[in-house]
C-alpha cells in the first residue's frame, strides 16, 4: 500500500505528476489522492459557509480531471479519489497524511508557482512535514524515473543512508552526487549538464530541514526551476 | 606590534591588574582592622577613665596618671575629658575639644561614637553614675597603626615592581612557549618549495588548534602538489594512459584489416573500436579535466560508483588487453548490503588508477596470478591487490612515487615510471589512502582504503 497526494489547480501538468504517481507505485496497490485547496470563506453561520464555498471547475479543469481518471483506470492497482478541502492548518493537513496513509507529495510544477496564499501555505506545511515530497519540473514527463544526482547539503547524511532510504522507498539509484549548488550556479552549471548527460540523469535528490513558515513575496528560485528536473526532496531526520 | 609582544604585554597588565587589586583589598582590610583594634583600645581605656573619675579618689587618679606616663605610653598624644550631661542635648562643653558637633549628637543619640581627624581618633562613649551621664571622650594618636600601615605600603610598592619584571618575563617565556610550535611551523613552511612539494609538516601533539593548523596545511599542500604535479606531468600521463586503448584499437584495426570479412564482423569490431575510442574521448576529458582544475573535488559533480562494480569494469579491461591475464577478482568477503559499496569518485579516473595498479601486478608478476579482493565495512572500503611477482626492494619503495622513476630490477620489463604515480594522486584525491608492502622476489600487497569517515567529513567541511 502506497498512497499518494498530489495537490492540484488542475492545470495540465497534474497528469505528468499522475503519471509520476503510477510510477511510483509500481505494482503496489495505490491510492492516488488529488487534492483541491480553497480558502475557508469567511462566514457567519453554517449555511452561508455551505453556499459561499466554491467548488465548481472550468471546463478545462473538467478536462483534466477526466484524463486523470482515465490515466488511474488503465491501471487497475491504482484507485484516484479526489479531496476538496477548504481552509488549511498544520493538524489538517497531518491529519489528511496520517488518515489516507500517504507515503509521498507530488507536487506538479504548476502548483508551486501558485500565488494564492493557501497553495503557498500548503506546500510549507508539506516541507515541514516528515513525508518525502517529489517537486516536479517544468518539463513534460512520463515519471519514470531512475537515476538520480544527489544534492548534498551540509549534513552528516551521506549517499550511503540516502541510497538505503531510497532502496525501501523508491525505485532509484543515485549516480552522482555534488554539492549545494544554490550559491554558484553560474560556476557549476556546465559541470551539472555535463553529468546530467553522461548519465542520463532525470532526477534531482536532496535533504531537507524544519524551515520556519513564511510568505515571501518574491520566490526564491530552486532547483527545478534551474535544472528543469523533478526533484525528491527527502525529510533528513527520516533518512 | 607583533602577537609575541602582545602576549607579553597582556600579560603583564592584566597580572599588574590583578596584583593591584590584590594590594587595595590588603590595604584597606589591613587599616580597618588596624583602626578596630585602636579603637577598642581607646574604649578600654575610656571604661578606666570613667571608673577613676566616679571613685573620685585623689590617690588613684595620681596612680592612674603615674601608671600611663611610665607604663602605657603607646597612646601618643592622649586626651581624655570626662563631661557631665545636664539634659537630652546639653553638657558641659570642654573648650579644648576641638571636635565637630555632629560627633556629640552622635553620642547622645547612640551612647557611643568615634571620629578620626588626621591620624587622631576621638572616642566618645556614655557613662551613667547616680543617675548623672557623662560623656567620657578619650582622644590620641595611633603612630603604630600608621607607622605598619606605611610599611605595609612600602613593602607593596617594592614587591609590586618586582612582581612587574617578574611578570614581564614569565610574560615572555609564556608568548615564546605558545608561539614555539607555530614558529617551528612557520620555519617548517619557509622551507618547503616547489622543488619539495612533497614534504609535510610535522603533526603537534597535545594541542589541538595547533595540529589543526598543520593538518590543513598538509591539506593544501596535498592538494597543491597533486594539482602541481598533475599539471606538470600532463603531457607524461596523457601519454602513458592513451597508449593502451590507441593499442587496442591500432590491434583490432589491423586483425579486420587482414582479409575480407563479412558485415558482422566488420560491425562487431567497429563496435569494439568506438567503446575504446569513447573510453578514450573520457579519459582525455577526465585528465584535461584534472589538469584545468587541479582537482577541487568540492566543485565538481562527483559520479557514486559501487565499488564492485569498477572493479569488474577494470578486469574486463585488462581482459581485452591481455586475454590471457591470472586476474582474479575476489568479492566473496565484500558485504551483501549494497550500500557499503558505494562510493563518490570520479569514475574513469579511478578506474585508470586501479588498472594501473592491476596492470603492474600483472606485468611485474610475468602474467602469474594476481588477486583483486574487496572488503568493506561501515568504516571503510578496501582493496587489496596481491601479486606473485617481482617485489620490490626496500630502498625503492620511497620513490615509488616519483614520476619517472624505474626501479633497477624493473628494468627488463617496459614501462615509463608513470602508472603508479598517477595512481596514488588519483587515490589521494578520493580522499583514499594507497599503502605498498612488498619483499624481494615474493611478491607485492598494494592496499588502497577508503576511510568512510573521511568521505563524511569532506562532506561537513563542504
Amino acid at each position: 500500500m502506497k498512497n499518494i497526494l498530489i495537490p492540484t489547480t488542475l492545470q495540465s501538468d497534474t497528469l505528468s505528476a499522475v503519471k509520476s504517481a503510477i510510477f511510483q507505485a509500481s505494482t503496489k496497490d495505490c491510492t492516488i489522492l488529488l487534492m483541491m485547496t480553497t480558502e475557508a470563506p469567511d462566514t457567519y453561520s453554517a449555511s452561508q459557509y455551505l453556499r459561499e464555498m466554491r467548488i465548481g471547475l472550468t471546463p478545462n479543469q473538467e478536462e483534466v480531471l477526466e484524463t486523470c481518471r482515465y490515466i488511474a483506470s488503465i491501471h487497475p492497482n491504482c484507485t484516484l479519489k479526489i479531496h476538496n478541502q477548504s481552509g488549511l492548518s498544520s493538524l489538517i493537513f497531518k491529519g489528511i497524511i496520517e488518515f489516507y496513509e500517504i507515503k509521498l507529495v507530488v507536487f506538479p510544477h504548476s502548483y508551486r508557482q501558485e500565488t494564492q496564499k493557501i497553495h503557498q501555505y500548503l506546500v510549507q506545511l508539506a516541507t515541514n512535514h516528515k513525508c518525502p515530497i517529489l517537486n516536479l519540473g517544468n518539463i513534460e514527463c512520463e515519471g519514470n524515473f531512475n537515476k538520480a544526482l544527489y544534492i548534498e547539503n551540509n549534513t552528516t547524511k551521506t549517499v550511503e543512508n540516502i541510497q538505503q532510504f531510497l532502496n525501501e522507498h523508491f525505485p532509484l539509484e543515485i549516480v552522482s552526487q555534488t554539492s549545494n549548488f544554490q550559491d554558484n550556479y553560474e560556476d557549476m552549471s556546465t559541470y551539472l549538464n555535463e553529468a546530467i548527460s553522461k548519465h542520463s540523469i532525470d532526477m534531482l535528490v536532496q535533504t531537507r530541514k524544519n524551515q520556519k513558515i513564511k510568505f515571501n513575496k518574491a520566490r526564491k528560485e530552486d532547483f527545478n526551476d534551474k535544472l528543469g528536473l523533478p526533484v525528491l526532496s527527502l525529510y533528513e531526520e527520516a533518512v | 606590534m607583533n602577537i609575541r609582544k602582545k602576549i607579553t604585554f597582556t600579560y603583564v597588565s592584566l597580572s599588574t591588574f590583578s596584583t593591584l587589586l590584590l594590594c587595595v583589598l590588603v590595604f584597606i582590610m589591613f587599616r580597618q582592622n588596624n583602626q578596630y583594634h585602636f579603637l577598642k583600645r581607646l574604649e578600654d581605656r575610656a571604661k578606666i577613665v570613667a571608673s577613676i573619675h566616679f571613685q573620685n579618689d585623689p590617690e588613684k587618679i595620681k596612680y592612674y596618671s603615674n601608671l600611663k606616663k611610665n607604663g602605657l605610653e603607646e597612646l601618643i598624644q592622649e586626651e581624655e575629658y570626662v563631661l557631665k550631661v545636664n539634659s537630652e542635648n546639653s553638657f558641659e562643653y570642654n573648650i579644648k575639644l576641638d571636635v565637630p558637633n555632629e560627633f556629640f549628637t552622635h553620642i547622645l543619640q547612640s551612647g557611643k561614637d568615634w571620629y578620626e581627624d588626621d591620624n587622631k581618633y576621638y572616642l566618645g562613649q556614655i557613662f551613667t553614675e547616680n543617675n548623672q551621664k557623662y560623656i567620657v571622650i578619650i582622644a590620641a594618636r595611633d603612630r603604630m597603626g600608621k607607622n605598619t600601615t606605611l610599611f605595609i605600603v612600602r613593602i607593596m610598592f617594592f614587591a609590586g615592581i618586582g612582581f612587574l619584571l617578574l611578570a614581564y618575563f614569565f610574560g615572555r617565556i609564556l608568548a615564546k612557549r605558545v608561539f614555539f610550535p607555530v614558529s617551528r611551523i612557520t620555519k617548517e613552511v619557509k622551507r618547503i618549495s616547489a622543488s619539495n612539494l612533497h614534504n609535510r609538516l610535522p603533526d603537534v601533539k597535545n594541542s589541538p588548534e595547533l595540529s589543526d593548523l598543520t593538518a590543513t596545511f598538509n591539506d593544501m599542500l596535498d592538494r597543491l602538489e597533486t594539482s602541481f604535479e598533475i599539471q606538470a606531468n600532463f603531457i607524461n600521463n596523457a601519454s602513458h594512459e592513451l597508449k593502451t586503448p590507441i593499442t587496442t584499437i591500432i590491434a583490432e584495426a589491423e586483425i579486420m584489416l587482414l582479409k575480407e570479412r563479412d558485415a558482422e564482423e566488420y560491425k562487431h569490431s567497429l563496435g569494439n573500436i568506438y567503446n575504446q575510442a569513447s573510453r578514450l574521448g573520457n579519459l582525455t576529458e577526465s585528465l584535461l579535466k584534472l589538469t584545468q582544475t587541479g582537482y577541487d573535488g568540492k566543485k565538481q559533480v562527483q559520479d557514486i560508483a559501487r565499488i564492485d562494480e569498477l572493479l569488474l569494469d577494470v578486469k574486463s579491461d585488462i581482459d581485452k588487453l591481455h586475454p590471457n591475464n591470472r586476474v582474479v577478482i575476489k568479492l566473496n568477503f565484500a558485504p551483501t548490503d549494497s550500500n557499503l559499496l558505494l562510493l563518490p569518485c570520479n569514475k574513469p579516473l579511478l578506474e585508470l588508477a586501479i588498472n594501473n595498479i592491476i596492470t603492474n601486478g600483472v606485468k611485474y608478476s610475468d602474467n602469474n596470478e594476481v588477486f583483486v579482493v574487496l572488503t568493506a565495512s561501515n568504516e571503510a572500503i578496501k582493496i587489496a591487490i596481491n601479486d606473485i611477482g617481482i617485489g620490490i626492494p626496500p630502498e625503492d619503495i620511497p620513490h615509488l612515487y616519483e614520476p619517472f622513476f624505474r626501479g633497477k630490477i624493473a628494468a627488463k620489463y617496459i614501462g615509463y615510471g608513470l602508472g603508479l604515480p598517477l595512481a596514488m594522486k588519483i587515490i589521494r584525491m578520493h580522499d583514499g589512502e594507497l599503502l605498498v608492502q612488498s619483499e624481494q622476489d615474493k611478491g607485492t600487497i598494494v592496499t588502497i582504503i577508503f576511510k568512510k569517515s573521511n568521505i563524511k567529513n569532506s562532506n561537513v567541511e563542504s
